[in-house]
């Protein structure tokens, strides 16, 4: 129903509110200050430390242990003279006594089986065994051990610009990665008697010491990874001769364990735009039947990485190309068994090739020479240069789509990891969405320029409705540390990438986004970046306050539902005679008329006063309608106090329609209108967030439009997470649920009465 | 002191190493007025479930599981996802997503009287695999919307809901 806007002014009374939303990011951030600026970049006294290796590593392929040997100098560039050294024993995390096993919450319920009770009386000791600490002269060094932690005691304190060197020898049991899990850990293939071996966080690492936490020696639990100083990293490897080994870093001695002509093909493979086998899958099979008893040793070199892993069978099929990143040559590789194909051959090399190109875009040049991903049943993880990725096919070589997109994410996802944590170096201990989250999100990025509308789970707004709808007693803000998350994968990956996602479509747009996201990375690669680095660079590079942002969507757990609360429709009052009684008129007549009225027309043939005309007096006989004299010099002379624009505006014809939102999820964001109008033509209205800056619950706005609108859309790209679009409409709308709108698509029968159907057929 | 009733055989003893990080499964289910019955829809990880029953979801031809694999599927489903206390969950239809999601479309059977006795929900599909498991569900009837969330241990596997008083959100 439109009304006529008469009034030129109206006064509305409002509340004054307290400011939440719009408060600025205050307690909640650190104190800026001369390690880390106000404006989000490394400060001019930032510094960082480093820790360089020089390992020997033996893997016994009989026992399943990896015994190990290494030399560390660590380099104290803090201001601090540093009484004690932390390192990380994360293999601890498998020791008999971890605490670890400890910490899941039990039920007498979850032993109803056999099975249940085998897997709580399990016993493996995965934990390191530290067989010695020294000194570069040979003396002993004191040392405590707290479960992951190891403590070493100086002589003497180590002085800032100073460096030290000392050397550990250990030795542990390679966990079964099939049966207890594990980030790392080896596949037996029974039938054959072979072995793949994925070794990660085999040997022990330094703490990060820095500004932020002092020395990062929280435990490790399980769940929060890794935090991990830059380093240059000597490792050799030892492994029985016929093993092929991959590994963070470049291969130093290629003479020495690989032939002739598997050098040749490595270096055809650099210059070639498509994969080149270095080891073909023939030769792979070979291997795998003559099982050599020798030795060889494998060593590299990583220079400014935070890790060092690598993967080493007999298994392996190699395979290899060059990616050109702005100039630089870099050899994306693969390792895979024959299990991994016919997927494996396919898809991974181009798929490294294709991360490392598209993060390269919107984070910083892909710095490294190699970027590596190892086939390895089910999991995803990852390491500089190197990672672990699932998605294997059937035995019979058929796999599902599924499989294959799972297998494709994987890899994007693990190999973008090199850039999120591996050189913009977050603490994943503290915060994972830091590392996961950032990395989801440019996941997104690269799945979409892999395959247009590829099926990516994470990163559209609307695909986070489900998780962040409802009772808020069992979700987390995304600034909760680690090992606290409640629903680890929503929270610390779907989330944040969707925030992300939203501010680069919605609220920043793609340019201001991608640069300041851009100046994010460039800022802390190879350095240590906090959150508030983060909140504060992006804002910083944009121009674009977002603490409203940061404070809703990292520090709440708040959702997204804003409704279209009401409709007004206005229009002006001409004051033209004949325009307004028109219209009057016209709105008379399309008043719904009263029942009895409708029936007396028929049944009461003549009235009194239709019989008898000397009933009807001068009210009776009075058109409201008609236009008289009068009227047209009334309207003449209003017309005479009025400029030609004025005139020309009230003309005009302009609908005007106050549309009144409520913000029920508590989340404020930009609203984003379509109004569709008589003629079928649409026009698009976007609203920044800001229009909830002292209104916090309910904000209107008047749209003027030169037509009549017939409906009104709330989010109709669904750019916002908007968790209840049923509210989302004007006029009202139903939307159909996920189970109505199968059924339709069905019909009345079900997919499997058709089959059998069209099975008849033939 | 109590005796414990094992079963001999469980589902499976797959422990957890899937590569994802979800552990989310949510399901949505709306009062039909008409078949007297709540028809909605469930979501989780496809391949998590193959992994629990060795059954086959995801590499279906045509997107339509076996026979066998739906009774399977079912009776799972009938063990871990609850509607009122004798009622049962009937197959519908399913659609094996790319993005690895899994859509079971159900439907209960009709209730004689949807008293004022609370109606009792639990939902703990996955979580005897997974520890992480959370299961959330959207329950609709006629105006009254409930949310409710399902965490092993934490008492909220079964939940009793009053279908039209406004313990939960409007």
């Amino acid at each position: 129903m439109k009304n006529k806007l008469i009034y030129i002014l109206a006064l509305t009374p409002f509340a004054i509110q307290a400011q939440h939303k719009f408060a600025q990011l205050g307690e909640e951030l650190p104190t800026p200050n001369v390690y880390r600026n106000a404006a989000g970049a490394p400060g001019h006294s930032y510094y960082q430390q480093k820790a360089d290796y020089k390992m020997n590593i033996e893997l016994d392929d009989d026992k399943q242990i990896i015994t190990g040997e290494e030399t560390i100098t660590y380099t104290n560039n803090s201001p601090d003279k540093l009484d004690y050294l932390w390192l990380q024993l994360d293999q601890n995390v498998r020791a008999a006594n971890s605490d670890s096993k400890l910490i899941n919450v039990e039920h007498m319920e979850d032993f109803r089986s056999l099975g249940d009770i085998r897997k709580k009386l399990f016993e493996f000791d995965g934990g390191f065994k530290i067989e010695s600490v020294t000194a570069s002269n040979g003396k002993g060094i004191s040392y405590a051990i707290n479960k992951t932690m190891l403590r070493i005691d100086l002589d003497q304190p180590l002085a800032s610009k100073q460096s030290i060197s000392f050397k550990i020898k250990w030795w542990y049991n390679i966990n079964d990665r099939m049966q207890i899990g594990g980030r790392s850990g080896y596949e037996f293939f029974e039938e054959e008697g072979n072995y793949i071996y994925t070794i990660a966080q085999f040997f022990p690492r330094m703490c990060v010491y820095n500004d932020v936490e002092g020395w990062q020696n929280k435990q490790f639990l399980g769940r929060g990874e890794f935090t991990l100083p830059f380093g240059d990293y000597e490792v050799s490897i030892t492994v029985p001769s016929d093993h092929v080994v991959g590994a963070t870093g470049e291969l130093q001695n290629a003479s020495a364990v690989l032939s002739s002509e598997q050098r040749t093909r490595l270096k055809n493979a650099a210059n070639s735009d498509k994969p080149v086998f270095i080891i073909t899958q023939q030769e792979a099979e070979e291997s795998e039947k003559n099982k050599e008893k020798g030795r060889k040793t494998w060593t590299y070199k990583a220079t400014n990485v935070r890790d060092f892993a690598f993967a080493s069978s007999r298994k392996f099929i190699w395979d290899a190309q060059g990616v050109n990143i702005n100039g630089k040559n870099i050899l994306a590789m693969s390792y895979y068994p024959k299990e991994g194909n016919p997927l494996w051959e396919r898809y991974s090399t181009k798929l490294v090739a294709h991360t490392i190109k598209t993060y390269s875009k919107y984070t910083i040049d892909y710095p490294y020479p190699v970027a590596i991903s190892v086939h390895s049943k089910w999991i995803g993880m990852e390491y500089p240069m190197i990672c672990f990725n699932g998605g294997r096919p059937e035995a019979d070589g058929t796999y599902s789509e599924n499989t294959k997109y799972g297998m494709w994410g994987v890899i994007i996802h693990e190999v973008g990891h090199n850039f999120f944590p591996m050189i913009i170096n977050s603490d994943e201990r503290q915060w994972t969405w830091m590392d996961e989250g950032l990395n989801t999100f440019v996941q997104y990025l690269t799945e979409q320029e892999w395959e247009r509308n590829y099926p990516s789970r994470r990163g559209p707004a609307h695909m986070i409705a489900d998780y962040m709808r409802g009772d808020k007693s069992h979700i987390s803000p995304i600034m909760t540390n680690s090992e606290s998350i409640w629903q680890f994968g929503n929270n610390a990956y779907g989330k944040p990438a969707t925030a992300l996602n939203i501010l680069r479509e919605t609220v920043m747009g793609r340019e201001l986004f991608d640069y300041s996201f851009k100046t994010y990375c460039e800022r802390w690669a190879f350095k240590h970046p906090t959150p508030a680095d983060f909140f504060r660079t992006m804002e910083d590079a944009s121009a674009v306050d977002l603490d409203w942002f940061w404070r809703a969507w990292f520090f709440t757990t708040d959702h997204v539902d804003i409704n279209i609360e009401k409709v007004k429709w206005f229009e002006l009052n001409t004051m033209d005679p004949k325009v307004e009684f028109a219209q009057q008129k016209e709105t008379e007549l399309e008043q719904p008329r009263p029942i009895s009225e409708l029936r007396n027309e028929k049944q009461i043939k003549q009235t009194v006063n239709e019989r008898d005309t000397d009933i009807d007096d001068f009210y009776a006989k009075l058109d409201r309608y008609k236009i008289d004299q009068l009227h047209e010099e009334e309207y003449e002379s209003f017309k005479t106090k009025l400029s030609k624009e004025d005139l020309e505006l009230l003309n005009s014809g302009k609908q005007f329609y106050e549309v009144s939102f409520r913000n029920i999820g508590g989340i404020p964001m930009p609203i984003i209108l379509e109004f569709t109008f008589e003629d079928g033509s649409a026009e698009f209205v976007t609203i920044p967030a800001e229009i909830w800056r002292r209104d916090e619950e309910v904000v209107s706005r008047v749209f003027t439009f030169d037509k009549i609108v017939r409906s009104i859309v709330l989010d109709p790209h669904l750019e916002t997470a908007d968790t209840d679009m049923e509210n989302n409409y004007w006029p009202e709308r139903q939307i159909p649920s996920r189970f109505e709108l199968f059924k339709e698509k069905q019909g009345h029968e079900n997919p499997m009465q058709r089959q059998k159907r069209l099975e008849n057929m033939n | 002191m109590n005796r414990l009733l094992l079963l001999v055989f469980s589902l499976s003893l797959n422990l957890v190493v899937s590569a994802h990080e979800f552990y989310f499964a949510y399901a949505e289910f709306e009062w039909n007025d008409f078949s007297e019955t709540f028809q909605g829809t469930v979501i989780f990880t496809g391949h998590d479930l193959e992994s629990v029953l060795d059954i086959n979801l995801t590499s279906t031809e045509n997107n339509l599981i076996s026979d066998e694999d739906q009774e399977v599927l079912m009776q799972y489903m009938n063990e871990h996802l609850t509607l009122g206390e004798d009622n049962q969950l009937n197959f519908v239809g399913s659609e094996s997503k790319l993005t690895g999601e899994f859509y079971l479309y159900l439907e209960t059977s009709p209730f004689k009287q949807l008293s004022e006795t609370p109606l009792l929900i639990s939902f703990t599909l996955l979580m005897d695999q997974f520890p992480d498991q959370q299961n959330k569900l959207t329950l609709t009837y006629h105006e009254y919307k409930h949310y409710l969330v399902f965490i092993k241990g934490t008492g909220s596997e079964t939940q009793k809901v009053i279908l039209d008083k406004e313990n939960n959100e409007k």
